[in-house]
């Protein structure tokens, strides 16, 4: 009913392509983050979605209906801009209804859905107030009060929460939840900001250089990369990508082996070139030896408080690995283990994930929670 | 086609109208400095001559004495450009960077001369120039124009737009504060500076009301002033003589303006916003 | 940027000073002195009439006949070089996407043209007889009046002329302050299907008013003073002061008919007029926050 179907979109700009071959459905209700790196695509197919930017080749359908060629005001979308677009000489009131005034919606109507957006919002008693008399979080809830009184079913945000700090972030991200479950509008959310991606979206479309690089449930996301791009992306201490090579059920890493479970070894047998892929707060680290663990030296160590990770040397490699525990100091030897349900293999020409052993990959097919909210 | 696309399309015509408008007269001057006066009248709407002709310039050559014409106007000009660039972004600079007692006050009362029409200071400034034994002379119709706040204001806003953090390591490394405006304000707003004098090289180049009111000889006439004699609200006898001046008038601006036309219109672009 | 509190601010400020003070300061003084006495420029001695000057003026139906011409000139330059250039702005920065630096850089070119040659060539395009205008008007059954003789369109043509200069100048002044209102702005009415129009006046025009109370502003200061050229040199105020503006007209006073006294009077009067516009002008930006960057 409210799906937004994108079907091999592009974008050039002169001879430059920067979107390069969208197909995506989002569904009717969804909630999809383009996620990316600066200058990836990702505000460029929000604008070709919102009718501010043409779509040079591909067809875009907004509910069923396809509206390449139609105007920004006949979409019915709403959005919120990166720096909000209030207008600046116009109260809070006049600014979330000024829209719906100029398009005739009835008075009676207008200042019922003013009152209900501006309660929700938290913004009663600011009406009069201009947008500069407000803070960066007000008028950050101005701006989305404003795309949500024109109740349309597409609400497009294009890095809303970019310009707020930390605190109110956390604050906004919750309530743009919970306005999503008020008025369940299907929205694309850009953001660069993997923490804003993983909470907010039911999907993630991860973008760079024009191409969706992973385009899944942020659970799988996480625990599967479709590739080394998005095991990198997603995150912090980024993920741990080292060469390494398989032979016969054992797996080298830098001048040490480890042994691989029997599925794993089966799994990869014949692929030669790879890199293992270990997030940083997988690794177990001990200071004693232990079986299949690998050997290392502690270079470096960035204490966050509830967490630190630490940097380690072996033969050449470094990896970083995050731990709970702060006793480690530069220059301790440690053991790493490396879970088998945990690590990845990625092919060292293309990238691509090589896929995983039966019993792990379950897991990352199903990811039922997103079914249950989609359907 | 779309309906933007044809919007757009419509636009365009509607905006080339308005540029056909404002360019046809220099077209139309430059296409009949080439006729001769009888194909002027008969053939009117012919942009490019059928039958170009040299004879007007030669005209202008051997019974004008242009040369000494444009380096009269040429002197007045450069004169009244290097003058007011070097007051201008010398007064900026003190408005910048010095605090002093009644600034504000001092800055509000110049700019605002911009507003002071110039009949109202006419009459003391031909007294003036006369007393000092300047009327009819190429300096007299210079000083006058020397008085305008403009450079002042438009350097000032561009000297606004250097960060402080330069002027404040230039300071700690113990410079002084000329240093200062020489080796670093002055590199750094150089294409403001630059297109600053430009404009006023042409509006000197242009200017009208001065030359006439200070100059009665020939010999001191400047391309405004030798341009009048061949006007009268009919047009005059020698029409494309005339159009072989007037070519030759807006030749240097037109021609200073073509360079350097990014600088002089990202200098007026920012003028408005004060 | 700010490194110093003293006074050798003026060491920098004293050439400009010196020349504000000869040139600018000291004759508005003396003008408005000179408007007290009766005087002809070469009379050894001038005569103090007090506020003689003045009562003539404001009696004389000569001076209401300016003062209409006046109005005349700032309606039709307000129309053609404020009105136009801001609708034409807007819609090369909203509504068109190519082509922006040209339309700028060639609209531009007559702004640096001496008015004396726009004066020179027009005469000729609106030669009543001869000239292309009229004879293209001819093909249509047309004609046009021998303007120059003619109450009325003798200030439209005058006009005109003048605002050939001025166009391109205030189109670029407006234009930066139109392209100053944030894209995202516009965008976000776009998306609220608001007609280009209501964004203009809703939208563009609030939100660039600074620029645009400036321009207002100087489209009368400036293009008041401009007409003078085409008018010294087409018509000099003619027939019967139909052209005259109060710019003109002072100039006449003083350097036709050698009357100083009412000369100067007129002179201060356009000041006062032009004093009361700067006054609003100040007044807006005191009252109204204004919106641009």
């Amino acid at each position: 009913m409210k799906s937004i179907v994108m079907k091999d979109i592009r974008k050039n700009y002169g001879k430059v392509e920067v979107v390069k071959g969208l197909d995506i459905t989002v569904d009717s209700g969804e909630k999809l983050i383009l996620l990316g790196p600066s200058g990836c695509g990702k505000s460029t197919i929000l604008r070709m979605i919102a009718g501010l930017e043409d779509i040079t080749s591909g067809e875009l359908y907004l509910g069923g209906q396809k509206v390449n060629h139609l105007r920004s005001g006949e979409r019915n979308v709403s959005m919120v801009f990166q720096n909000y677009a209030l207008f600046p000489h116009m109260t809070v009131e006049d600014n979330i209804t000024y829209g719906l005034r100029i398009n005739k919606v009835n008075e009676d109507e207008i200042s019922r859905r003013k009152t209900d957006v501006m309660k929700t919002l938290e913004l009663s008693g600011l009406e009069k107030r201009k947008p500069r008399e407000l803070s960066g979080g007000q008028r950050q809830r101005v701006a989305l009060a404003r795309a949500v009184a024109k109740q349309s079913c597409f609400l497009l945000l294009d890095e809303p929460l970019s310009n707020l700090d930390v605190q109110l972030r956390e604050h906004a991200r919750k309530e743009l939840v919970r306005i999503h479950e008020k008025f369940g509008q299907t929205m694309v959310y850009v953001t660069h900001d993997q923490v804003e991606a993983m909470t907010v979206g039911d999907r993630i479309a991860l973008f760079s250089e024009g191409k969706v690089q992973m385009l899944d449930t942020p659970q799988n996301v996480y625990n599967c990369p479709a590739n080394v791009f998005t095991a990198k992306f997603i995150g912090s201490p980024s993920c741990n990508i080292i060469g390494a090579r398989e032979k016969n059920g054992f797996v080298e890493v830098g001048n040490q082996v480890f042994s691989l479970s029997a599925q794993w070894a089966g799994c990869l047998r014949g692929k030669e070139d790879l890199c293992l892929g270990i997030s940083p707060e997988q690794i177990e680290l001990r200071e004693t030896p232990r079986d299949n663990a690998i050997k290392g030296v502690v270079r470096y160590c960035e204490n966050y408080g509830h967490k630190t990770s630490v940097f380690i040397e072996n033969g050449g490699t470094e990896l970083v690995a995050s731990t709970e525990e702060s006793r480690f100091g530069p220059g301790d030897v440690v053991y790493m283990t490396f879970p088998q349900d945990k690590i990845h293999f990625f092919d060292k020409k293309t990238g691509h994930n090589v896929g995983y052993p039966e019993n792990i990959a379950r897991s990352c097919e199903n990811d039922s929670l997103y079914k249950r909210r989609i359907a | 086609m779309s309906p933007d696309t044809r919007r757009e399309i419509f636009l365009h015509i509607v905006l080339l109208s308005v540029l056909c408008v404002l360019l046809f007269p220099l077209a139309f001057a430059l296409s009949n400095s080439f006729k001769t006066l009888s194909d002027a009248y008969t053939s009117v709407g012919e942009l490019i001559p059928a039958r170009p002709t040299l004879e007007n310039y030669i005209h202008v050559f051997s019974r004008l004495d242009i040369a000494r014409i444009t380096l009269n106007t040429l002197f007045i000009a450069v004169i009244a450009a290097v003058f007011k660039v070097a007051t201008s972004v010398l007064s900026a600079y003190a408005f910048t960077a010095y605090e002093f007692k009644g600034k504000n006050i001092l800055y509000f009362v110049i700019i605002s001369t911009i507003f002071i029409p110039f009949n109202v200071t006419m009459l003391p400034n031909y007294l003036t120039i006369s007393r000092m034994r300047l009327a009819d002379t190429l300096l007299g119709v210079a000083l006058p124009q020397l008085a305008d706040a403009t450079g002042i204001f438009l350097i000032r806003q561009s000297m606004k737009t250097i960060p402080k953090s330069i002027i404040e390591a230039a300071a700690m490394e113990n410079k002084s504060r000329f240093g200062i405006l020489r080796d670093i304000v002055i590199p750094l707003i150089r294409p403001a500076i630059m297109s600053v004098g430009i404009i006023f090289f042409i509006n000197s180049w242009n200017e009208y009301v001065w030359p006439v009111l200070m100059l009665k000889s020939r010999s001191n006439f400047t391309l405004s002033l030798a341009l009048q004699m061949y006007i009268s609200s009919e047009g005059g006898t020698e029409f494309t003589v005339a159009m072989a001046v007037s070519v030759l008038t807006m030749l240097v601006p037109l021609g200073l303006y073509l360079v350097f036309q990014k600088f002089i219109i990202s200098t007026f672009t920012s003028s408005g916003v004060k | 940027m700010k490194i110093g509190r003293d006074k050798r601010a003026f060491l920098y400020l004293a050439p400009s000073l010196a020349v504000f003070a000869a040139f600018m300061f000291w004759p508005l003084v003396r003008t408005f002195y000179l408007s007290f006495f009766s005087w002809n420029m070469v009379k050894p001695v001038k005569k103090f009439v007090g506020l003689a000057n003045y009562a003539s003026l404001l009696s004389s139906s000569l001076t209401y006949r300016i003062l209409g011409n006046t109005t005349v000139y700032i309606i039709i330059l307000l129309a053609v070089n404020f009105a136009a250039p801001y609708i034409l702005s807007f819609v090369l920065s909203c509504a068109v996407k190519r082509g922006k630096g040209f339309y700028k850089s060639a609209y531009f070119m007559p702004s640096v043209v001496s008015l004396v040659v726009g004066s020179i060539v027009y005469t000729w395009i609106l030669n009543p007889v001869s000239g292309p205008v009229a004879l293209l008007l001819k093909h249509l059954g047309l004609s046009i009046p021998v303007w120059s003789k003619t109450d009325g369109i003798v200030i439209v043509v005058l006009s005109v002329i003048t605002s050939w200069k001025i166009f391109g100048y205030n189109f670029i002044v407006i234009l930066g302050g139109v392209s100053g209102v944030s894209e995202e702005v516009i965008e976000a009415a776009l998306i609220d299907d608001v007609p280009l129009r209501r964004i203009f006046i809703d939208i563009v025009l609030p939100m660039s008013s600074a620029t645009g109370v400036y321009l207002f502003v100087m489209t009368i200061v400036q293009g008041l003073q401009y007409v003078f050229t085409p008018i010294k040199v087409l018509t000099q105020g003619g027939p019967n002061y139909a052209s005259s503006n109060l710019i003109y007209q002072s100039y006449h006073e003083l350097f036709v008919v050698y009357r100083t006294g009412p000369g100067c009077a007129l002179s201060i009067l356009t000041l006062a007029l032009f004093s009361l516009l700067l006054f609003l002008e100040f007044r807006f930006f005191e009252k109204k926050v204004y919106y641009e960057s």
